[in-house]
């Protein structure tokens, strides 16, 4: 149907360039990031368990040895998941593909050791007050909830291990720059160094947040705190966090992909204007998340409303692009007719079907996401059961499945390996697809009619009240009990992967070829004055909001509510 | 570069479904009369309830079926928790909490505020039926957030 160069099937021939060799001072940091993320997934799946039979009426709770509280238990779901999961894992792999794309190592091995050393002191310093019942604040943390000073030291530690990784992505650009002078920046490495430059900028939010207003208070240095405003430098962060977490599939799904399915990146130029699109309307948007408060005036959440309709466009680009470039895979592979070549792609390869079923997923993800920042439909869903479906299909499914998906190459590649248990794999994949779909329809059709998210449903007093909302959470405990054992076939074939139950052998980390054209939109590769580009919409976007909530109102105490 | 033909049409009908929306979202501002909550008053959340009006929380008639409810927030429970009106009553709801954050949303309405210290909150809503409409505290507020309701009976 489509006639592009990517989709010619002699195109398909192309063979990538030679992987460089790595350091093995920076293979080590990279290897123990991506355990890391997955010790994480695999706790933070454990207490989604626990969730999840709680609303199936089964309350395991009081049985634990530790962190027997619900919300203690969904304060470490959502940290491990959100935060820790998905920034070990981004860190782990676009150093990784910066490495590949370069084919250089990174400039600096000891800013990739600090990398993984401070995520992993931040997790065991905040895990501390967690397990201890010190920090019951859920993944957000909203003051005036007050936790113990560790909680907010090991989020700074965690973050800081992101900027490090950042760091290390630019000097190894400058290297390569000084030994290219003129030529493109290869695709796989601009797409990882984009994603982490929009998330340094976005990052400040936060930073500025539990530096400046709730490490000193937690102290006990400074009485009393802002909270609108802490709440507001938190969203700044929170949304584009969001393609934080989703930008490191992009990658995936962008450059590796393609060769995994025996096809090539659709087009060159078009990938790096997705991702230049998500630098610059990722974070001018995080009002939205703030539609319900009466602190912040109408016309600015407005205004940042429109813009959030804007990073919805890039998305729809990938929709397009990373379909293209699956079709003339699956039309190399004899696919014929309108929709034949979808059988011809290789799903029996689990690598590639858990990341085509996140696509799938991420469909839904994305529309439910265009209704939260729909101005006033969003207050129909603010804040209820219908954000948690929402964010299970995207963080928790189109991230969360495509991570699963790259490790079942990435764990033979770091471990020198070969994949065991394919077909548990496959299982899996289908497993989380099916769980995730009934999961979300709970939550959805619980939200619709006003249920609230993060609360610990099966004891709420007023659940009688609403009778439909037994049947929404019958749905929600059965999808999250399926992910869950999803999940443990997932980590069978990693730890049968990791103790080499299949024998050692090379794995390629996927390097899809795309047609660089050195002519073509040359200003995109200028990302100094694209950063400088998204200060000024962030500026514009953002600056009569802080201005409008300073100086700061410090009126509130901290409160120890659990 | 040329942009492939099928991408445009792809982009050019994304930006139709986009547009389409928006006039609809426009729709229900200008000509439905949504309004986003915005900003009321600041106050002390230290010294709520000694501030006016929430030194006297209750429901108070300002006009023919038209109401003004003063609501306070606190772990967890809704001061007044429970409201009664006849059928086909307006209620503006003003609320603000009186320690940490709650949520403040109404059943089968359009009211949904989030109820930060220190700003007062404001929503209407219409009922008209009878019936009893549930308002739930939809911000995690401690151990006991899911206990944390309100009722408004409508006669």
């Amino acid at each position: 149907m489509i006639e592009s160069p990517a989709l010619r099937p002699e195109a398909v021939e192309a063979v990538p360039p030679p992987e460089p060799a790595i350091p093995a001072g920076q293979l080590f940091a990279i290897r123990w990031l991506v355990y890391l993320s997955l010790f994480a997934l695999a706790l933070g799946g454990l207490y989604g368990l626990f969730q999840a039979l709680q609303r199936l009426g089964m309350n395991v709770y009081p049985s634990l040895p530790i962190a027997g509280e619900y919300y203690q238990g969904l304060t470490i779901h959502g940290v491990m998941l959100a935060l820790v999961f998905t920034f070990a894992f981004s860190n782990g792999l676009l150093s990784l593909t910066t490495i590949r794309g370069f084919e250089r190592p990174l400039a600096s091995t000891l800013l990739a050791q600090l990398a993984f050393w401070s995520i992993l002191l931040g997790v065991v310093l905040a895990s501390v007050p967690i397990l201890a019942g010190n920090a019951t604040v859920l993944f957000t943390f909203y003051p005036p909830l007050q936790a113990h000073p560790l909680f907010y030291l090991g989020l700074v530690l965690a973050v800081l291990s992101t900027w490090l990784t950042s760091l290390n992505q630019l000097l190894t650009l400058r290297a390569w720059r000084r030994d290219h002078p003129g030529e493109r920046i290869p695709l796989m490495a601009f797409t990882s160094i984009v994603t982490y430059v929009m998330w340094d900028i976005a990052s400040v939010g936060v930073a500025i947040e539990v530096v400046v207003l709730l490490l000193p208070w937690s102290l006990g240095l400074v009485p009393n705190t802002d909270p609108e405003l802490a709440r507001t430098l938190f969203w700044f962060t929170g949304h584009p966090i969001v393609y934080f977490w989703l930008l490191p599939a992009y990658v995936s799904w962008y450059t590796m992909i393609p060769r995994q399915v025996g096809g090539r990146t659709f087009s060159d130029p078009l990938t790096r204007l997705v991702f230049l699109l998500f630098l610059l309307l990722s974070i001018p948007v995080g009002l939205h998340h703030q539609f319900t408060e009466s602190a912040v005036a109408p016309s600015m959440k407005a205004y940042q409303g429109l813009l959030t309709f804007g990073v919805f466009f890039p998305s729809i680009v990938t929709a397009f692009s990373v379909m293209a470039s699956l079709e003339g895979a699956g039309r190399a592979r004899g696919g014929e007719g309108l929709l034949g070549w979808i059988p011809r792609l290789p799903w029996s390869d689990p690598s590639v079907a858990a990341q085509l079923l996140a696509m799938l997923v991420f469909m839904l993800g994305g529309v439910t996401g265009l209704i939260n920042s729909s101005y006033t439909v969003n207050l129909l869903v603010h804040n209820t059961a219908f954000i948690p479906g929402h964010f299970h299909l995207t963080v928790g499914t189109a991230v969360a499945l495509s991570v699963i998906g790259i490790a079942y190459w990435l764990v033979p590649y770091l471990s020198g390996h070969r994949l065991w248990g394919r077909q548990l794999a496959l299982v899996q994949a289908w497993l989380w697809a099916i769980g995730v779909l009934l999961f979300a329809r709970g939550q959805i059709a619980g939200g619709l009619t006003s249920m609230p998210r993060r609360t610990a449903m099966a004891t709420a007093t007023y659940l009688d009240l609403v009778p439909s909302w037994g049947f929404d959470n019958v749905l929600t405990g059965l999808g999250g009990v399926i992910m869950v054992v999803s999940g443990v076939l997932f980590f069978l074939v990693v730890l049968g992967t990791l103790c080499g139950w299949a024998g050692r052998g090379t794995t390629e980390l996927p390097a899809a070829a795309s047609e660089v054209r050195p002519g073509v939109w040359p200003v995109v590769d200028r990302l100094g004055g694209w950063t400088v580009a998204t200060l000024v919409l962030i500026a514009l976007s953002y600056g009569p909001v802080f201005l409008s909530l300073l100086p700061p109102s410090l009126n509130s105490p901290g409160f120890r509510v659990w | 570069m040329q942009i492939h033909v099928y991408e445009r049409i792809t982009m050019g009908l994304t930006a139709v479904i986009l547009v389409l929306a928006l006039i609809a979202i426009g729709g229900s501002v200008f000509i439905a009369g949504l309004r986003l909550p915005g900003p009321v008053m600041h106050v002390d959340p230290r010294r709520l309830r000694e501030t006016p009006p929430f030194d006297v929380p209750g429901l108070r008639e300002v006009g023919a079926g038209q109401y003004q409810a003063i609501m306070i927030a606190q772990t967890w429970s809704f001061t007044p928790a429970e409201i009664q009106v006849p059928a086909g009553a307006t209620v503006t709801f003003r609320v603000a909490t009186a320690d940490v954050t709650h949520g403040f949303v109404i059943q089968g309405t359009d009211a949904n505020l989030t109820l930060i210290p220190g700003h007062v909150a404001e929503a209407t809503a219409r009922f008209p039926t009878p019936g009893t409409y549930l308002i739930v505290c939809h911000e995690y507020c401690g151990i006991g957030h899911q206990t944390m309701f309100a009722r408004v009976i409508v006669q």
